[in-house]
C-alpha cells in the first residue's frame, strides 16, 4: 500500500537512496584513509611530504564532501517525506468523504481528525527516522565487512555482544512506551481541563469556583508531574545502560585486540585502532534500531488504521451512475418505510404518505419521534430497511446520488457553518456562484441587512459562534436558494430569536418554500398553518395526518400540541395588541 | 520582585531549586571529562601493546579501571539526566499552575480580549517547548561547550597553531549556530501554524459532514482541504530546505579535518621546527574529535529548542505580568443578611474605554421577591445588564445596590453565592450529569441534585441516559440537545437556592411543552426570590411584576405588560411585527366557533 504513495516520487526516492550510499561511502572512506596514513607514520620515523600530503588532502576533501552529501540527503529526505505524507493525507481525507453518514456517526470526529493529522504526521517522523536508520544500517554492514577483513576474531568478539544490548534496549523501550502513554494521557487531561476552564471562565466566576478550579488544576498538574517522573526514569535509564555496555565493548576490543596483536603479525596497530575508532559506528546503529522497532510497528498500525477507514467497501456510499433526471416534478411518496440505526430497534415504522408537486408537508412531533430521520432518508443519508421512497414515481435508489442530492435542498435545524468566510459558507452547494448571485439570493430572502454589515469576507469562527442566530439562519436559507433546488427538506430552528428577526425568518421561509415541494419539520404554528398537510409522528409512526382544520377539531395528539403552542405563542396577547 | 523578561523569569524559577540546578549543569560539564578516560586508556593500552610484552600489569589495571569507570559513569549519567528531567518538569508544572492561577483571577474584561486558542497554545505548546529546552537541550549545550574546551586544551597541548585554529572555529561555530537557529525559528513556527490549519480544517469539515453531503460539495471540501494540506507540505519543505543546510556543522568538519591532517603531518615529520606528535597522541586527538563530531551533530536541534523556548517564555511572561484593566478590589460585607431589593442608579457601562456605551443611564428598582422581565432586541444590552448584577463587570458610571448597599462593598464569595444564573450560552462541563448540576454547591447531596433536576424537568431524560446521573456530558460523553442542556443549567442554578435568580434567555432552546412545565414547577420558587429574566416570550413576560424595555442600551419603557402594550410604542412594535398573522387569527376564531378548548 505504501508503494502506491512512493511511486509518484520514484526518481526522488532513487536520488535519496544514492545519496545515502554516497554519504555512507564517504563516511567509511575517511577513517580508512586515516588508518592508511597512520600506518605510514607507524612504519617509519619520517615520511616524505609527497607521500603523506595526498592522504591528508584527500582526507580533508572527503570529510567536506561527506558533510555536503549529508546536506543533500537531508534536503531530499525532507521533500520526499512531506510529499508522501501530504499525498497520504489528501487521499485519506478524500476517501473518507465518500463514506456513508453512518460511518461518521459511529466514529468519533476527534478520533478521525487525529488520524488524518497526528497519525499521518507520525508517518512523517517515522519516514525521517527510517532514512536515518537505513543510513546507519548500511554503514554498519559496510564497516563490519571492512573490520572482518582486518580481523575476523575481533569482529566476532564485538558482534557476539550486540544481540544482548539489542534485547535489553528493546524490552526497556516497551516499558518506556507504557509510561509515556500514561504521561501523555495525563498531560492531555491537564490541557483539556485548562481549556475548559478558560472557556467557562464566566460561569466559574458567577458560581464562585475560581479557588476550586485552581486546586483541581493543581491536583491534575501534580498527577502529571508524578507520571512525568516515572517517564523520565524510563527514558533516562536507557542512556546509562548504553554507555555502560559501550565501555564493556571497549574493554572487549582492547583485550581481544591485544591478543590478536600478539598472535598475528599482519594485524597492525592502525587496524587495532580502527576498531576503537569505528566503535560508535557499529554500536549506535544497533541501539537506534532497537529503539525504533516499535515506532515502525506503530507506523504499520497507522497504515492499517488508514486502510480500514478508506478502503472498506461496506462503509462507502454507493455512487454508481444511476438515473439522472434533468429536473424533478417533485412528487414524493413514502411507501411502508421502516428504518433502524441499530438492527431490530426501528426508529421509523411503516411510514406511508404522498406529496404532490409543489405541496408543503409539515412533520410534527416531539423530539426523538423520528422526524429528522424521515428527512435524512429522503436525502439518502441512510437507505431504508424495508419499503421504498419514490420520487416522481421512481425509487430514489435508482437515481444518481449526485443528481438526487443536488436537486433536494437541505436546511438543518442546527445551522452548521464550516470554518471559512461567509462566502465559503454560502457557496457550499454551488461553488461557481458569483458575488452577484450571492447578493441576489440574500436579497431574495431579505437577508441583505443581516450580512451587509459584516461583509462576505467575514471569517466565520468555529461553529459560527461569532454570528447571531438570525445571521446563521439567513446564511443557511440563502445557500439553499443558491443551489436552486426543486425539493426542500427543512428542519425548522427552535431557538428563540428576537421577534423582529423571527418575523424576517418567517418571511424568508415562505420565499424559500414557494413553488417547491417541501417537507418541513415544523416547530412554529405559522409554519404548520401554511402547510398543505400535517403529519403527526409519534415514536416513529404516523399517528395522525390531515390539514390543520381537520386535525385541530379531533381530540388527539395534534390538538393537544396545538393548544400548547397557542398558549405559549400567545394568541391571548395578540388579541390585546389588536384591540388596543 | 518582578522579573525583567522571560529568560529572567525562568532563571528565577531555577533559583528555587539551587541544588538540582547546580548539580545538573555542573555535572553536565564534568560528565564529558569522564568520557575522555576510555579514549586515553585505549590509546595507552594500544601504545603499550606496540611496545610489546603481552598483557602487562598496567594493561590489566587499565582494563579494571575502565570497568569501574563504566559503573560510575552509568550512575552519574543517569542521576544527572534524571534530575535534570525532574527539575524541568517541576519548573514547567509550576509555570503552568502560575499561568492558570493568574488567568483564573483575571477579570472578565481581561478574558474578553483573550483568544482561548492562543491561551491554550501557550499553556500546552509553549510550556512543552520550555520543558524540552530545559531537559535535555540546555544541559546538552553545556556538554557541547565542555567538549569544545577539552578539544581546545588538547589542541593547544600539541601546538599553539592548532589551538588558535580551534578557538577561531569554535567561536564561528557558536555564533553561526545561534544565528542559524534564530533564522530557522520562523520557518518552524510557520509549519506548526499550517499544521494546526490542517487540523482545524479537518475537524470543521467532519463536523459539517451532513451539510457537505447534503449539498453534494464533497469535491469542494476536498479541494479546500488539498489547498490547506499543500500549504503544510510547502511549509515543511521550506523549513526542511533551510534545516538541511546546517552550515555551522561545516565548521566542525573543517576543524576535525584540519586537526587530524595537521597532527598526522606533524607526526610524520621529524623536523625540529615542528612539534613532535606520537601515535598515542594522535589516537587521543582523534578520539576527542570523534566525540566533538558526534555531539555537535545534535547541536542544531538543541539550539532550535532553546531559541523557541526563549520566545515561549516571553509569551508566558507577558501574559502573567500583563496588567488587568478590569481588576477591582472586593468589599468586606456579607450579603447573607441584607434584603434583596435591587436598584440600578444611573448605571452606564462600556466594555472598554474606546468602545461606545453598551448601557446608558440605567435606573430602576426591584423589590425583594419580585420578578422583572427585561425585553429588547439583540444588542440592546440585556445580557450585559445581568452580568453587572453579578459584578462580573463594574459599571463605568453609577452604582448598583442590593438592599441599599453598593454591590462593590460585598465579598465576591457572598455576592455570587446569593446570585445564580442560567446563562444564554450554556456551558456544561465534561463531568457526570450530577456534578454538573451541583457545580455551584459541590457538597449538595444526590437527593438535592435529583430534586433540582425534577424541578427543571430534567429528571426524566437524565434517567433515560445510559448511566443516568453518572453519565458523562460533553466531548467525551453524551451530546445533549439545546433544550436538555438548558434544563440542566436551570437545575444547576436552582440547586444553589439563590436569593437572586437571573435567567438570561433561559428558555430559548426549550420546546413549548417543556417550557410550560418548568414554568409551572418554578412558580413558587420565583415567588420567594428576586428574579431577573431576559426573554422574548410573551407567556413569561406577562407573568412578570415589571417589564423593562431596553433599546440600544437605554430604558425606553417600564411598567406592567398590560400598561406597556397599550401605551408603549417600542413595546408594541416588538410584538406587532411578529404577531400580524391573519391565518392564525382566523384559525383561532374558527376554533372558538367549534367550541374547542383553547385556554
Amino acid at each position: 500500500m505504501l508503494w502506491r504513495y512512493v511511486k509518484p516520487y520514484n526518481s526522488m526516492f532513487n536520488k535519496l537512496v544514492i545519496l545515502v550510499l554516497v554519504n555512507v561511502s564517504f563516511g567509511v572512506i575517511a577513517p580508512i584513509l586515516f588508518k592508511q596514513a597512520m600506518e605510514l607514520v607507524e612504519q617509519s620515523e619520517t615520511v616524505a611530504i609527497r607521500y603523506i600530503l595526498p592522504f591528508l588532502i584527500a582526507y580533508f576533501i572527503i570529510r567536506v564532501s561527506e558533510w555536503f552529501s549529508r546536506v543533500l540527503q537531508r534536503y531530499f529526505s525532507y521533500q520526499f517525506n512531506s510529499r508522501i505524507t501530504n499525498s497520504i493525507r489528501k487521499h485519506v481525507f478524500g476517501d473518507i468523504l465518500s463514506n456513508k453518514l453512518d460511518f461518521f456517526h459511529k466514529t468519533e470526529s476527534g478520533r478521525l481528525t487525529s488520524t488524518i493529522t497526528n497519525d499521518v504526521q507520525e508517518l512523517y517522523d517515522t519516514g525521517d527516522r527510517f532514512v536515518y536508520i537505513a543510513t546507519n544500517l548500511i554503514r554498519l554492514f559496510v564497516i563490519l565487512g571492512i573490520l572482518f577483513y582486518f580481523s575476523r576474531w575481533l569482529t566476532f568478539a564485538s558482534l557476539l555482544f550486540l544481540p544482548l544490548v539489542f534485547i535489553i534496549v528493546f524490552i526497556m523501550r516497551k516499558y518506556t512506551r507504557r509510561v509515556s502513554r500514561k504521561w501523555r494521557k495525563n498531560f492531555a487531561i491537564v490541557n483539556q481541563n485548562f481549556s475548559e476552564s478558560m472557556r467557562s471562565i464566566q460561569i466559574c466566576k458567577a458560581f464562585n469556583q475560581e479557588q476550586k478550579n485552581i486546586s483541581r488544576m493543581r491536583e491534575l498538574n501534580e498527577e502529571t508531574y508524578r507520571s512525568s517522573v516515572k517517564r523520565g526514569f524510563a527514558i533516562f535509564i536507557i542512556g546509562p545502560i548504553n554507555d555502560f555496555f559501550r565501555h564493556i565493548l571497549t574493554i572487549i576490543i582492547l583485550v581481544v585486540g591485544t591478543m590478536e596483536y600478539n598472535n598475528r603479525s599482519n594485524f597492525s596497530v592502525s587496524a587495532f585502532f580502527l576498531f576503537i575508532f569505528l566503535l560508535d559506528y557499529y554500536y549506535y546503529p544497533i541501539l537506534a534500531l532497537a529503539r525504533n522497532v516499535s515506532s515502525f510497528q506503530s507506523a504499520f498500525a497507522i497504515l492499517d488504521r488508514i486502510l480500514k477507514i478508506t478502503e472498506d467497501q461496506n462503509i462507502k456510499e454507493e455512487d454508481s451512475a444511476g438515473f439522472r433526471a434533468s429536473s424533478f416534478k417533485g412528487e414524493i411518496e413514502f411507501k411502508g418505510v421502516t428504518f433502524s440505526y441499530i438492527p431490530d430497534s426501528p426508529v421509523i415504522k411503516n411510514i406511508s404518505f404522498k406529496l404532490q408537486p409543489g405541496q408543503r408537508i409539515a412533520l410534527v412531533g416531539h423530539t426523538g419521534s423520528g422526524k429528522t430521520t424521515i428527512a435524512s432518508l429522503l436525502l439518502r443519508f441512510y437507505d431504508v430497511d424495508t419499503g421504498e421512497i419514490l420520487l416522481d414515481g421512481k425509487n430514489i435508489q435508482s437515481y444518481d446520488l449526485d443528481n438526487l442530492r443536488k436537486k433536494i435542498g437541505l436546511v438543518n435545524q442546527r445551522v452548521l457553518l464550516i470554518q471559512g468566510t461567509i462566502r465559503d459558507n454560502l457557496i457550499l452547494g454551488n461553488p461557481n456562484a458569483t458575488d452577484e448571485d450571492i447578493w441576489q439570493a440574500l436579497d431574495a430572502v431579505q437577508a441583505r441587512e443581516f450580512i451587509e454589515s459584516i461583509g462576505l469576507d467575514f471569517e466565520v469562527s468555529d461553529d459560527g459562534k461569532n454570528l447571531s442566530a438570525g445571521q446563521r439562519q439567513m446564511v443557511s436559507y440563502a445557500r439553499v436558494l443558491l443551489t436552486n433546488p426543486e425539493i426542500i427538506v427543512a428542519d425548522e430552528a427552535t431557538s428563540a430569536v428576537d421577534l423582529y428577526t423571527e418575523s424576517k425568518i418567517q418571511d424568508a421561509t415562505d420565499i424559500l418554500l414557494e413553488g417547491r415541494s417541501s417537507i418541513v419539520i415544523a416547530h412554529r404554528l405559522t409554519t404548520i398553518l401554511k402547510s398543505d398537510k400535517i403529519i403527526v409522528i409519534k415514536d416513529g409512526e404516523i399517528v395522525q395526518q390531515g390539514t390543520h382544520n381537520e386535525l385541530s377539531k379531533i381530540f388527539g395528539p395534534y390538538q393537544e400540541m396545538y393548544q400548547l403552542y397557542f398558549q405559549t405563542q400567545s394568541a391571548k396577547y395578540l388579541e390585546v395588541i389588536k384591540t388596543s | 520582585m518582578k522579573p525583567k523578561n522571560g529568560l529572567h523569569w525562568i532563571i528565577k524559577y531555577h533559583l528555587k531549586f539551587p541544588l538540582k540546578t547546580f548539580y545538573t549543569y555542573f555535572t553536565a560539564i564534568l560528565e564529558v571529562v569522564l568520557f575522555t578516560f576510555p579514549i586515553r586508556i585505549s590509546a595507552r593500552v594500544i601504545n603499550q601493546v606496540i611496545e610489546g610484552g603481552g598483557f602487562t600489569i598496567e594493561i590489566r589495571q587499565d582494563i579494571f579501571f575502565l570497568l569501574g569507570l563504566a559503573f560510575i559513569q552509568a550512575i552519574i549519567f543517569f542521576s544527572i539526566s534524571f534530575i535534570n528531567e525532574i527539575l524541568a518538569h517541576r519548573i514547567t508544572t509550576d509555570m503552568t499552575q502560575e499561568f492558570f492561577e493568574t488567568l483564573q483571577y483575571r477579570s472578565l474584561t481581561y478574558h474578553d480580549k483573550q483568544d482561548v486558542g492562543n491561551i491554550m497554545a501557550i499553556a500546552t505548546g509553549d510550556t512543552r517547548t520550555i520543558n524540552i529546552a530545559l531537559s535535555p537541550a540546555t544541559r546538552f549545550v553545556f556538554s557541547v561547550i565542555s567538549v569544545w574546551v577539552l578539544n581546545l586544551i588538547n589542541a593547544f597541548r600539541v601546538h599553539w597553531s592548532l589551538g588558535i585554529i580551534g578557538v577561531v572555529i569554535c567561536i564561528l561555530f557558536y555564533y553561526s549556530s545561534i544565528i542559524y537557529a534564530k533564522k530557522l525559528a520562523p520557518y518552524a513556527s510557520n509549519t506548526r501554524q499550517q499544521f494546526s490549519n490542517v487540523s482545524q480544517m479537518t475537524s470543521s469539515s467532519l463536523e459539517g459532514i451532513r451539510e457537505i453531503k447534503g449539498f453534494r460539495s464533497e469535491l469542494w471540501a476536498k479541494r479546500r482541504f488539498i489547498k490547506t494540506s499543500n500549504a503544510l507540505q510547502d511549509a515543511e519543505i521550506r523549513e526542511g530546505k533551510k534545516a538541511a543546510w546546517f552550515y555551522p556543522h561545516l565548521f566542525v568538519t573543517l576543524y576535525t579535518a584540519s586537526v587530524i591532517a595537521l597532527s598526522l603531518f606533524f607526526a610524520s615529520q621529524s623536523n625540529p621546527v615542528l612539534p613532535t606528535v606520537n601515535l598515542e597522541q594522535i589516537m587521543v586527538i582523534s578520539g576527542y574529535i570523534l566525540m566533538l563530531t558526534g555531539i555537535c551533530g545534535e547541536f542544531d536541534w538543541a539550539m532550535s529548542f532553546i531559541v523557541r523556548a526563549k520566545a515561549a517564555a516571553d509569551r508566558l511572561y507577558n501574559i502573567i505580568y500583563d496588567s488587568d484593566l478590569g481588576e477591582f478590589q472586593e468589599g468586606e460585607k456579607s450579603l447573607d443578611t441584607t434584603s434583596t431589593d435591587l436598584e440600578f442608579r444611573n448605571v452606564s457601562f462600556k466594555y472598554s474605554p474606546h468602545e461606545p456605551f453598551v448601557l446608558k443611564d440605567i435606573s430602576f428598582k426591584i423589590r425583594e421577591n419580585q420578578t422583572v422581565a427585561i425585553v429588547g432586541g439583540p444588542g440592546s444590552g440585556k445580557s450585559t445588564l445581568t452580568k453587572l448584577i453579578q459584578r462580573l463587570y463594574l459599571p463605568t458610571e453609577g452604582e448598583i445596590l442590593i438592599g441599599n448597599t453598593s454591590i462593590t462593598d460585598f465579598t465576591n464569595q457572598s455576592l455570587r453565592k446569593a446570585i445564580s444564573t442560567v446563562e444564554q450560552d450554556i456551558f456544561l462541563f465534561n463531568l457526570p450529569v450530577k456534578d454538573n448540576i451541583r457545580f455551584g454547591k459541590p457538597e449538595a447531596s444526590d437527593k438535592m441534585v435529583i430534586d433540582a433536576a425534577k424541578l427543571a424537568e430534567a429528571h426524566e431524560f437524565i434517567m433515560e441516559m445510559p448511566e443516568q446521573y453518572d453519565t458523562l456530558i460533553g466531548e467525551r460523553g453524551v451530546r445533549l440537545s439545546g433544550g436538555q442542556a438548558q434544563r440542566i443549567s436551570i437545575a444547576r442554578a436552582l440547586l444553589i437556592n439563590p436569593k437572586i435568580l437571573i435567567m438570561d434567555d433561559a428558555a430559548a432552546a426549550l420546546d413549548a411543552k417543556t417550557e410550560i412545565k418548568i414554568q409551572k414547577a418554578i412558580t413558587t420558587i420565583l415567588k420567594t426570590r428576586t428574579t431577573i429574566i431576559t426573554t422574548h416570550r410573551l407567556a413569561i413576560i406577562s407573568k412578570a411584576d415589571k417589564v423593562i424595555i431596553l433599546d440600544k442600551g437605554k430604558i425606553v419603557g417600564m411598567g406592567s405588560h398590560e400598561e406597556l402594550i397599550r401605551r408603549n410604542h417600542f413595546y408594541r412594535r416588538l410584538f406587532e411585527q411578529h404577531y400580524e398573522l391573519p391565518s392564525l387569527e382566523a384559525a383561532h376564531e374558527e376554533l372558538l366557533e367549534q367550541g374547542g378548548r383553547i385556554f
